[in-house]
């Protein structure tokens, strides 16, 4: 064989996989994904009841004093959560008194459900993580996850006992929001993500009469249009606005809670009607 | 079982372990916005000392185990470890392969790589390029760093889990002595 070839056989043969790769079927490449997905699920699942595992015991060690204490509070807050079930309870009622009186459209209807991060997936490109609950519990695939900080994202991959959540802090989530006390939609895209530091997004076509600061920020909540995110939820501070290059909008920085980056519980808010995530246009890519 | 299936299994499975184990560690520091990257280490070894053949077996299974997650094409790292492979692969010849630093320092190339070429890629799509070329650069700093720290550590593993087995690659000096 000639020694020029011999040279160049690596790149053949890689060009020859490669030939072979882009030309199988769509479907043997997610049948691939899947399977090797499905392969790497378990690790990552069984790192996760581990760290359970190390919790409960290094909860054991406790004292009786500290767990008396911690019962303590804990029965504080649940007073204090019993209260707002109650009030919930009363607003519900009058939003729907509301609703028959103005007959408007109803919200959608979401099923709470409440799942454990099993991995945090953070870097410049995407800010994801694994939830240790799947299609076996019925999530959906663009139902909107929901944290103690407000809007979480939105879930982009559902598999069997593990479902994929992409964070408002990811460059390929846009959403409608609105500033608190206003009703004008302006665009949020998340993936501003410097080291060190809590992560930002980046506001578009926000009026020329809103203004914020860092010493008197505005908070930023998801409106409710064009989308499956329920109004209402926080989505994060804006800190920074200033004229975009048209001259008709400004543009701005949103500063998201810290808590993100800690996240280790989310709620999934699953549609009890499918067709609210199915919908063409609003399915997750 | 063959000798080079045999390398070929144990290798992904190492490289498995790696990766697991630095997916655990980004969970841990993600609140610190900081991420390690060590996909020179998963390739360096097998590069160096297999053949060709099951070196590009080994690179395009740890590829594909790594896009598994990642929300890109399915087969783009395979075909990135594939290519630094091939590399790797031809420049080998001029290089004392079977020292553990040229091992190290082969990871530490293919990390620098790899990084500007998903910089070369993907920064543009980002809302705000220049904090992401920032986080880019924070993080290449720290996955040289460990992949400086744990390189001879995981290639010691990946040498006595060959030797384990009876697969230990043939070494230079043998070959042409």
């Amino acid at each position: 064989m000639p020694r020029r070839f011999d040279q160049a056989r690596p790149f053949f043969t890689l060009g020859l996989v490669l030939l072979v790769w882009l030309i199988l079927p769509g479907a043997i490449k997610r049948f691939a994904r899947l399977s090797f997905y499905e392969l790497k699920a378990p690790v990552d699942l069984a790192a996760s009841y581990v760290g359970e595992l190390q919790d409960f015991w290094s909860q054991k060690t406790r004292t009786n004093n500290e767990l008396i204490a911690a019962a303590r509070e804990l029965a504080a807050v649940n007073a204090s959560y019993e209260f707002r079930m109650r009030d919930d309870a009363r607003l519900r009622t009058e939003i729907s008194r509301l609703e028959e009186l103005l007959r408007l459209p109803s919200y959608g209807e979401f099923r709470s459900e409440p799942a454990r991060v099993v991995r945090r997936d953070f870097n410049a490109w995407w800010q994801r993580i694994i939830v240790r609950k799947g299609s076996n519990h019925g999530i959906l695939v663009g139902s909107p996850v929901i944290y103690s900080g407000g809007l979480a994202g939105r879930v982009v991959e559902v598999r069997s006992t593990t479902s994929v959540v992409e964070l408002i802090s990811s460059p390929g989530l846009r959403l409608a929001a609105v500033f608190d006390g206003d009703d004008r939609p302006v665009s949020f895209q998340g993936g501003v993500n410097p080291p060190l530091r809590p992560a930002q997004g980046v506001l578009e076509f926000v009026p020329l009469d809103l203004f914020a600061t860092p010493a008197a920020p505005r908070s930023l909540v998801t409106s409710g249009l064009g989308g499956i995110f329920p109004p209402g939820l926080i989505v994060g501070q804006v800190v920074q606005l200033e004229l975009g290059t048209d001259g008709l909008f400004k543009t701005g920085r949103v500063l998201i809670d810290e808590r993100l980056g800690r996240i280790t519980e989310v709620t999934v808010l699953v549609p009890i009607d499918a067709s609210v995530v199915n919908a063409p246009g609003q399915t997750a890519p | 079982m063959p000798t080079s299936f045999r390398q070929v299994f144990i290798l992904c499975l190492c490289a498995c372990v790696l990766q697991s184990l630095a997916g655990q560690f980004n969970h841990l520091v993600a609140p610190f916005a900081i991420t390690l990257d060590l996909a020179g280490l998963l390739i360096a070894f097998a590069a160096l000392r297999l053949s060709f053949g099951p070196a590009l077996v080994v690179a395009l299974f740890t590829g594909l185990w790594v896009d598994a997650y990642d929300p890109v094409s399915f087969g783009r790292h395979a075909f990135l470890y594939g290519l630094a492979v091939c590399l790797i692969h031809q420049l080998r010849g001029r290089l004392p392969r079977e020292e553990t630093f040229v091992c190290v320092v082969a990871a530490l190339f293919v990390n620098l790589a790899l990084c500007v070429v998903g910089g070369f890629l993907d920064l543009g799509s980002l809302p705000d390029p220049a904090a992401g070329a920032l986080r880019l650069l924070a993080d290449l700093v720290a996955s040289q760093l460990a992949t400086a720290l744990l390189g001879p550590w995981f290639i010691a593993l990946q040498l006595r889990s060959l030797q384990l087995l009876g697969a230990e690659p043939v070494s230079a000096l043998r070959r042409y002595a």
